[in-house]
């Protein structure tokens, strides 16, 4: 069996089911847990692509976007909890300043 | 045998996802997320990438999972009911399971030729004298970023 | 050659008269307007003489004065053209029409508008002028027009009157039927000949085929039939007597129906090239001048019976063209102009004189005249000597003109020659019964003499007397016009003019029999044969096949404004206009403010993008 077929169709799914999470639920954790998702299942490939070639440089990308996921999650869960904080729901039928 | 390896973990990691979609709470997709992170960890680990997939397990599973449960577990009371009412039982006896299965057969297949893929010393070296030779300006990127974020929460929390 | 320069007197005074009279006495003195006009007329119709006298002399002029538009090899210019046929009928057109606006200055002196009558009017006359000299047919239809505009303002002059504003609607869209027909014939002989100058496509006639050249034959037949007047598209003739007198005498009896005979005059070399379509010509012009003369017998109201006359005299002028007697053709149409003019004038003094007891109508019937001759002597014998020449009474004019005609028709046949003594017998009739029954005995039916009448003034007797004079006397340039057209001067033949004199004499005594040894005659048979009235009425129901023509293209045009446009086209029209609003509405939903949407949106066209992009390499 190919492991590298099988890698990408999960990183496929996982990546869909991330994708579903932003467009399906409401809530704004729940967005940020959909991009998590996202982000591991492009992790996923890439480094399976590194390893396979034996590329250096795909494992370095991989851990700066660790890293930099971890910056985004910071900031984005404290804006909610901000938001939170302030009475207000964290949900995005009531985030409605984009629309027109 | 790698391959087989692999496909467990994806296939846990796939099964937990969609747990994840369809948990009533957001405290349980939450814990599902922190299961396919520790998936993803351990796939990192079984290609051969050991470091990495040491860091996802430290950083993503142990920080960034973290990070999202306290978010939840920190909304105001009228709120937390609607979002942490607690996982079904079923679920975190999986939760227990799935590792303790994983485990057993690591450690049944560690021990065999291909049990996992070789470490890979040499790619990681080489990958640890990009990060900090040629690409060192971008980690140093990142690293400010994280120390900005940082500081903007800290700094916007000073005012509230 | 360069050009003389009355040539440019001829074009010059017209056009400073009008622009002094519009932008200066228009505005600041309406009642002097006549003046700069009058000026012109006299200028020009010194230079009009002066030029004739030159071109019987020998001299011919034809350039190109202005080139206004060049496209290829096609040019669009401003020419003259100055040879027999253009300066004998030039002449005769500048003369009258001077006479007739000094009898103008008279006759609608009180009117309201005087001053917009005179610009109109001097309009006319340099569009007439303009059609004349043209050297190609692309300027004559652009003057052809020019008359046709001033045809329609003058004739509804007093717009007022719906009865006038039909008329001049009706006069305008039947000229502009016939214009079809000459625009067409222009498109052809520019694809045919490649040029529209006279010279240049009668030199390329052999070029063109036979079918050709009797299509554009036929067309320009066609535009000529609407502006002189010929059957089917007279219709407009009697109707136009709406107009004030001055404007029917001048324009739809001596110049401006004319310049139908006058183009198929200048065409002669394409018309007599194309056999078939002179015999149409001389048919139709057959049709219309009996069926006119017939009809002119019947009418009441003294200027239509004028009106069917020059309809009738105009069929005349065709059936020569037809025959191909260029010279009785241009002479009769110069001699029409004399005494048509003078009977206009004459009918316009009885009008003038008649003036109070007519209550505000603008024209009289024979019911208002009856025995006039007493109290308008003056009137009475110019209208007797325009009687005369019309009927063909040596030694009048009309009598050379009619005679050459004669002529030109017994030599194509003797059938032919018959019909043609047939209308000269209708001729005679119709106009020694207007004579009688307008200035002799008062019949119980005639208000006449009750009307007092009185002469009119010196302004517009003089003019009168000078058509009487050339009414009389024109005769003698039946040889000259002959010369100046390329023609040795006729010669005429004792028996035609006999017989000539004969049909003139026996119209009059049948005139004389019908009013006044029967004095009630006229009425009698309207009491006795309505239904003759009536089928006379609509000149034997063309009128109403006219009408009944217009009327449907107007039903159908309402119909489909009515049906089509505003029940189906309009709620298309506008539907666009809805449909691109709610698309846009639709469009929108893709910006309502959720997150999610937003986010759905960004894969769907990253998706697309990806498949295309994939498709594409």
């Amino acid at each position: 069996m190919d492991s590298g077929l099988l890698v990408w169709g999960v990183s496929g799914v996982l990546f869909l089911v991330g994708g579903a999470f932003l467009v399906l639920r409401r809530q704004l954790i729940a967005m940020i847990i959909g991009v998590e998702l996202m982000i591991n299942a492009a992790n996923l490939a890439l480094v399976h692509a590194a390893v396979r070639r034996g590329d250096a440089e795909g494992l370095a990308a991989a851990l700066l976007i660790i890293a930099a996921a971890a910056a985004e999650a910071v900031v984005g869960l404290w804006l909610v909890l901000r938001r939170l904080r302030d009475g207000e729901t964290a949900e995005t039928d009531s985030l409605r300043e984009l629309s027109g | 045998m790698i391959a087989v390896a692999i496909a467990v973990c994806g296939g846990f990691a796939v099964l937990f996802a969609l747990l994840a979609f369809f948990q009533r709470t957001l405290y349980g997709s939450a814990f599902c997320l922190l299961v396919v992170l520790l998936q993803v960890a351990a796939s990192f680990y079984l290609m051969g990438a050991r470091l990495l997939g040491c860091i996802q397990a430290l950083v993503y599973a142990g920080a960034i999972a973290v990070l999202v449960v306290m978010a939840v577990m920190a909304s105001p009371p009228r709120v937390k009911e609607l979002w942490s009412g607690g996982i079904p039982k079923w679920l975190a006896w999986l939760a227990i399971l799935v590792p303790a299965l994983e485990l057993a057969g690591f450690a049944r297949f560690a021990g065999s030729a291909d049990g996992a893929a070789a470490a890979l010393p040499l790619l990681e070296k080489q990958m640890a004298l990009l990060l900090f030779g040629r690409w060192a300006l971008l980690t140093e990127v990142v690293g400010l970023l994280i120390l900005l974020a940082a500081l903007s929460v800290v700094r916007e929390d000073a005012h509230g | 050659m360069s050009a003389p320069w009355p040539i440019w007197v001829l074009f010059g005074a017209p056009v400073a008269a009008l622009l002094v009279g519009y932008f200066y006495c228009h505005q600041r003195c309406p009642e002097r307007t006549h003046w700069p006009i009058l000026a012109s007329c006299a200028a020009t119709a010194l230079a009009a003489l002066w030029l004739a006298f030159q071109v019987y002399e020998g001299a011919g002029w034809d350039f190109i004065v202005y080139r206004w538009a060049a496209i290829g090899g096609f040019t669009v210019d401003f020419g003259v053209r100055l040879d027999g046929l253009s300066a004998s009928v030039l002449a005769m057109v500048c003369v009258v029409s001077g006479l007739i606006h000094i009898y103008a200055v008279g006759y609608m002196e009180g009117e309201p508008g005087t001053s917009r009558f005179f610009l109109y009017f001097h309009l006319f006359f340099l569009s007439m002028l303009g059609l004349l000299v043209s050297n190609n047919y692309l300027q004559t239809y652009v003057f052809w027009e020019g008359v046709g505009l001033a045809s329609f303002l003058l004739i509804g002059f007093w717009y007022p009157k719906e009865s006038a504003r039909r008329a001049s609607w009706k006069a305008f869209l039947t000229n502009r039927v016939g214009d079809i027909g000459f625009i067409l014939a222009i498109f052809l002989l520019l694809r045919e000949a490649g040029s529209v100058r006279f010279e240049e496509v009668f030199a390329r006639l052999g070029n063109i085929t036979p079918g050709m050249r009797m299509t554009i034959g036929l067309l320009l037949f066609w535009g000529a039939a609407a502006k002189s007047a010929q059957f089917p598209l007279h219709v407009w003739l009697p109707d136009a007597m709406e107009g004030p007198t001055p404007v029917s005498a001048l324009m739809h009896a001596a110049t401006m129906v004319t310049a139908g005979v006058f183009l198929m005059a200048r065409s002669m070399p394409l018309l007599e090239s194309a056999p078939p379509v002179l015999a149409v010509i001389t048919v139709a012009g057959l049709i219309t001048a009996i069926g006119a003369a017939i009809v002119s017998v019947s009418k009441r109201d003294l200027k239509r019976i004028l009106a069917y006359s020059t309809v009738s005299q105009l069929g005349l002028m065709m059936v020569a063209i037809g025959t191909g007697n260029l010279v009785g053709a241009v002479f009769h149409l110069i001699t029409h102009g004399f005494f048509k003019a003078l009977l206009f004038l004459c009918a316009g003094s009885v009008i003038h004189g008649l003036h109070s007891s007519l209550h505000g109508a603008v024209s009289a019937g024979v019911d208002d005249a009856g025995g006039l001759g007493r109290d308008l002597p003056y009137t009475g014998g110019a209208f007797l000597v325009g009687a005369l020449a019309l009927s063909g009474v040596p030694p009048l004019a009309g009598f050379f003109s009619k005679d050459l005609i004669l002529e030109g028709a017994l030599e194509s046949g003797h059938g032919l020659a018959a019909l043609t003594f047939l209308i000269a017998l209708g001729s005679s009739l119709y106009i020694f019964r207007m004579l009688l029954l307008t200035f002799f005995g008062a019949r119980a039916q005639q208000r006449g003499p009750k009307a007092h009448a009185h002469e009119p003034g010196l302004l517009m007797r003089v003019p009168v007397l000078i058509l009487a004079v050339l009414s009389a006397s024109a005769g003698v340039f039946g040889g000259t016009v002959a010369r100046m057209l390329g023609f040795q001067p006729p010669h005429f033949v004792l028996g035609v003019a006999v017989s000539g004199t004969l049909v003139a004499a026996a119209g009059f005594g049948v005139a004389y029999f019908l009013t006044m040894s029967r004095p009630s005659f006229d009425w009698e048979w309207r009491a006795r044969f309505p239904w003759l009235e009536r089928w006379l009425e609509c000149d034997f129901g063309w009128q109403k096949a006219t009408d009944a023509i217009a009327g449907g293209g107007a039903a159908l045009a309402h119909f489909v404004a009515g049906a089509w446009e505003s029940r189906r086209w309009d709620p298309f029209t506008e539907s666009l206009a809805t449909g691109c609003v709610q698309l846009g509405e639709g469009l929108s939903a893709v910006c309502r403010g959720r997150l999610n949407e937003y986010v759905w949106w960004m894969f769907v066209g990253a998706a697309a993008l990806a498949f295309t992009v994939l498709l594409c390499f």
